[in-house]
């Protein structure tokens, strides 16, 4: 106790000699500096995270963001690769059929250091039990591609894994790619509302990136059933022995795999040759272009273009890696534990992105209207315009499906449902009237006072494709955008 | 290094912490160790060239002190004379020694004579001419007896070599520098206010040149390169894009430079003064590169004579000053042109001065309206610019092809179609621009109309308008700033010089 004393009493004495020596003057100066560098801080890491990197090719999906926003220790399996794997292997599939928690660590064009940083990364708030890892990445050096490069090198958060990433591939210019801002400073050219907020699919994804696009793919079998082999370079080697290093560090099994595409004689003969080392290094993997009948690979449609499997190839290729993992891990079922709640998220976009892709198929107003009813997590917004007649049965029925009378439908109108329910009815020469369909989407409608005709406005763009008959508006809250405008219009007897 | 470069970012913070720290008898000899890694950051060779001419100058200095009297005149002369042979041989060989074999091949070509190859693959150190000017005028102002010789070799090896002015200017006197220099055991560095002005100035600095001048060589650059495809307007704009640019470069460095030395506790001497506010060319020449501007007049204009002379005596002197300033700044007829431009506009100022007078007499002109202030103003940049095309032509060829091209193809009508913004910025990058430019014209006419420069003016500001401004520079210059990968790092103009 005497001590203590005595030493506050030196402590005091000190502040009392600092404060007169120097006076108030200097404390106020030293608060004022230290405020001043606080604030200037916190205003520049905040231009910075409207700058920053964002791949606005790729629709703002960020697999390092999604991965961020995933809580600790959730994710069983991983996918590292590039653009084959996050276009091939859906974890949505995987968690809807088996209730696997996997993830997508793929970044377009990610070359070999990538791959095996970012599964470095992964494993930092991680704990996989697998990790399949795309040899894609093996076949190029260099990236052809600039933007391929700045995807990364710069999506990664600062760390000492991103700069060892960075001195391992980047040739000149490291600091400005270790510091980011150089760079990315310039996107104040491209600025758009995701960089204000985050693009909602980069928090909650699986780093998946869904395509319905069919390209109808001539398979070489040849090519396929190519034998020959490119010794493996001794960067290959290097960088197989360093993954195998990483999967003993980290305790998880590792897996090498290809994805079913057409490949270049080139990278054939690169695939065989380190299909050759890893045999003889008892080192496991995959060929799963070899696999296409086990997994009902169908070249016609599983497609978007000649090197990615479309949504409808992922789905049959990740069931097939669903019933890989059943059959050899005893992976817990995580469906209804709330720590995965991102998983069911991500379930939910991809069941809405499947209904967006699949509503352009039905034209049939009685069977699209029926189907429409029970689509969940949307806007729909029915117009009839003027200038249709009486007697348009079909128009009539497919108000019925929304629960609308014959009356609504002779009088005329506009109806706004959210999720299935009526919230707002107006007529068809309407008073204004807007709605926020979200924080950042609103709905306008008002009547043209020179035409009488409804004016219907999202986001100040004209969403009305007739003025002829019903038209029909679906605005998908998952998905955060319009999916669908269609028009079904009066059977005119002339001109139409 | 650049002053708007990662490695000044690193190494001027590093450099004040220790000089704030270490003891006051050390401090000139870690700045003089400073100023030379600064400089040797060019190419370290050429940090012999430096010492050199900075001994040679001391040495005459002393002598030239020592030789006081009458009957040693003679010998202060030669003391002087020699100092001055030596650093203008130096000067004259690293940047004249092509332009003279070109000039030579020229006499030759005609007689059919074999031309001279250079022998030589010279390269310009940076900032020669500005240090051996500032080496010179100490010489001739101990040979005056403005100022005693300096016996500390370290003090006066760090007058030359003091980094901040070091490789463009401003030119110091050594009766400022160098007495500060000299009482610098004297400066409290802890003064608060005096660093946080040096650093506003300094984020200043590099607003202009990184937000504004970078930008703006786009433009320039774009139009200079292919003059054939644009019409007058469009060259018109490039033109005043150049007078922008070469304000805005050579201000910005001379405003970091004049804030670093502020911080450090020493002051420069103020090296722009809004001078394209000037209502005349002579007016222009006492706000455009003051310090070398009179540092010509000191050393070279008035010992010529000055204007206590006849009458084309005194032209005589202008035209030589003009023609050797013009020569100063580069080693080319497109220099020579512009420096002699400027001299017969003084001339032709002078010579019609009583005509003119006598027009606004008849005409019952005021000249103390704004209008007539304005016209002045709105007259001398047009001059100006005008000889800036010489200033940035490759050569005098494409000088003579781009004026006659403006006169040759005039198109109104390009400042309705959007083609100014085919010049080499988009419509996005030119509202910065534009923005940027308003915000320095809103400092510039500060400091015309109150005489006060930013620093001083957001000092008696209130805090926190103080740091909305000086954050909001900050962000403007790491966000738009022409800088990173994607932009080649515009040296500073004058750093050829």
């Amino acid at each position: 106790m005497a001590c203590m004393e005595l030493s506050l009493t030196r402590h005091s004495l000190y502040i009392l000699n600092f404060r007169l020596f120097y006076g108030d003057h200097v404390m106020k100066k030293a608060i004022k500096l230290i405020s001043f560098f606080i604030i200037t801080i916190l205003v520049l890491a905040r231009v910075y995270h409207i700058l920053s990197w964002k791949d606005t090719y790729g629709n703002y999906v960020s697999s390092v963001q999604q991965l961020r926003s995933t809580p600790k220790n959730t994710i069983d399996v991983v996918f590292a690769g590039s653009s084959h794997c996050y276009a091939g292997i859906n974890p949505d599939v995987l968690w809807d059929y088996y209730g696997i928690s996997a993830f997508d660590m793929a970044i377009s064009g990610q070359d070999r250091s990538s791959t095996y940083h970012y599964v470095k990364e992964v494993c930092k708030t991680q704990n996989p039990k697998v990790v399949f890892v795309d040899l894609y990445g093996a076949t190029f050096d260099r990236h052809a591609v600039q933007g391929n490069v700045y995807r990364n090198m710069l999506s990664m958060p600062l760390s000492r894994n991103s700069i060892d990433l960075i001195y391992s591939y980047v040739e000149e210019d490291q600091m400005d790619y270790v510091l980011k801002w150089p760079i990315v400073h310039t996107r104040y050219r491209e600025l758009e509302n995701y960089d204000f907020y985050q693009y909602p699919y980069s928090t909650y994804g699986r780093g998946y990136m869904y395509n319905y696009d069919v390209w109808p793919v001539d398979h070489d079998y040849e090519m396929a059933m190519n034998t020959a082999v490119t010794e493996i370079s001794d960067e290959n080697r290097q960088w197989i022995d360093n993954l195998c290093e990483l999967s003993q560090q980290e305790s998880f099994d590792i897996y090498f795999m290809t994805l079913p595409m057409e490949t270049t004689e080139e990278e054939k003969m690169i695939f065989n040759g380190i299909y050759k080392y890893l045999d003889e290094e008892n080192i496991p993997y995959i060929d799963f272009g070899d696999l296409e009948s086990t997994i009902g690979l169908y070249y016609g449609s599983d497609f978007s273009d000649p090197t990615h499997l479309n949504t409808f190839g992922a789905e049959k290729l990740s069931r097939s890696i669903g019933s890989i993992l059943e059959e050899k891990y005893d992976l817990e079922d995580h469906r209804g534990d709330s720590r995965y709640s991102l998983w069911d998220k991500s379930l939910l976009y991809g069941q809405h992105r499947y209904y967006s892709d699949i509503m352009q198929g039905r034209v049939d107003i009685d069977a699209f209207t029926s189907w429409l009813k029970g689509y969940d997590n949307c806007y729909v917004i029915l117009a009839t315009c003027s200038g249709y007649r009486d007697g348009q049965e079909d128009i009539a029925g497919a108000l019925n499906n929304f629960g609308l009378t014959n009356a609504d439908y002779e009088n005329g109108g506009i109806w706004i449902f959210e999720d299935g329910e009526l919230v707002k009815a107006l007529s068809k020469e309407p008073d204004e009237y807007n709605r926020d369909l979200d924080s950042y989407t609103t709905l306008h409608i008002d009547t043209d006072k020179e035409s009488q005709n409804p004016i219907i406005e999202i986001n100040e763009e004209n969403v009305l494709t007739t003025d002829y008959g019903l038209n029909i508006i679906v605005y998908d809250k998952i998905l955060g955008n319009v999916v669908d405008i269609r028009s079904y219009q009066d059977q005119v007897e002339f001109g139409y | 290094m650049l002053f708007n470069s990662r490695d000044f970012l690193v190494f001027f913070p590093v450099v004040v912490l220790l000089y704030f720290i270490i003891p006051k008898k050390l401090r000139h000899i870690w700045l003089l160790a400073a100023s030379y890694y600064f400089y040797m950051s060019w190419n370290a060779k050429y940090a012999v060239l430096i010492a050199m001419s900075t001994l040679i100058t001391w040495v005459c200095g002393i002598f030239i002190e020592r030789l006081e009297g009458e009957k040693k005149s003679g010998k202060k002369k030669c003391v002087l004379a020699l100092a001055f042979i030596s650093n203008l041989g130096i000067l004259f060989f690293f940047k004249y020694f092509d332009f003279l074999l070109e000039i030579i091949n020229m006499v030759l070509r005609p007689l059919n004579m074999e031309v001279i190859n250079n022998p030589f693959d010279i390269i310009l150190p940076v900032g020669i001419s500005f240090y051996t000017f500032q080496a010179l005028g100490y010489t001739v102002d101990v040979y005056r007896g403005k100022i005693s010789a300096e016996k500390n070799i370290l003090n006066y090896a760090l007058f030359i070599s003091f980094f901040p002015q070091l490789v463009a200017g401003p030119i110091e006197r050594s009766e400022s520098l160098l007495n500060q220099i000299r009482r610098q055991s004297e400066i409290n560095v802890w003064d608060y206010e005096r660093v946080v002005k040096g650093l506003i100035m300094m984020v200043w600095g590099l607003f202009i040149k990184m937000v504004i001048a970078d930008r703006i060589a786009v433009v320039v650059d774009t139009v200079f390169d292919s003059p054939y495809r644009y019409g007058a307007t469009g060259l018109i704009a490039a033109a005043a894009a150049f007078s922008m640019q070469i304000y805005c470069d050579f201000s910005a460095y001379s405003i970091i430079a004049i804030g670093a030395a502020k911080v450090l506790g020493f002051s420069l001497m103020e090296n722009f003064n809004v001078p394209y506010f000037a209502r005349s060319i002579a007016d222009f020449w006492h706000r455009w590169h003051i310090s070398l501007s009179t540092w010509f007049r000191d050393y070279l204009y008035i010992p010529l004579g000055g204007s206590r002379c006849s009458r084309i005596k005194k032209y005589r002197n202008i035209m030589i000053t003009f023609l050797v300033s013009g020569l100063w700044h580069g080693a080319g007829w497109t220099f020579v042109i512009w420096g002699g431009l400027h001299g017969l506009y003084q001339i032709v100022g002078d010579m019609t001065r009583g005509i003119r007078n006598r027009i606004k007499d008849v005409l019952h002109i005021n000249t103390n309206v704004f209008s007539y202030k304005f016209g002045q103003v709105v007259g001398t940049y047009i001059l100006t610019t005008f000889a800036w095309i010489f200033f940035r032509a490759d050569t005098l060829q494409d000088a003579i092809y781009y004026i006659f091209r403006i006169f040759r193809h005039i198109d109104p009508w390009a400042l309705f179609d959007e083609s100014l913004y085919t010049l080499g910025l988009d419509r996005f990058e030119s509202n910065v621009l534009i923005v940027a430019l308003l915000v320095l014209l809103a400092v510039d006419l500060l400091k015309y109309f109150r005489n006060i420069n930013l620093s001083d003016f957001l000092m008696a500001q209130n805090l926190v308008f103080r740091w909305i401004v000086i954050i909001g520079l900050i962000a403007a210059v790491l966000t738009y700033g022409m800088y990173g990968i994607e932009f080649d790092s515009a040296q500073f103009i004058y750093f050829e010089f």
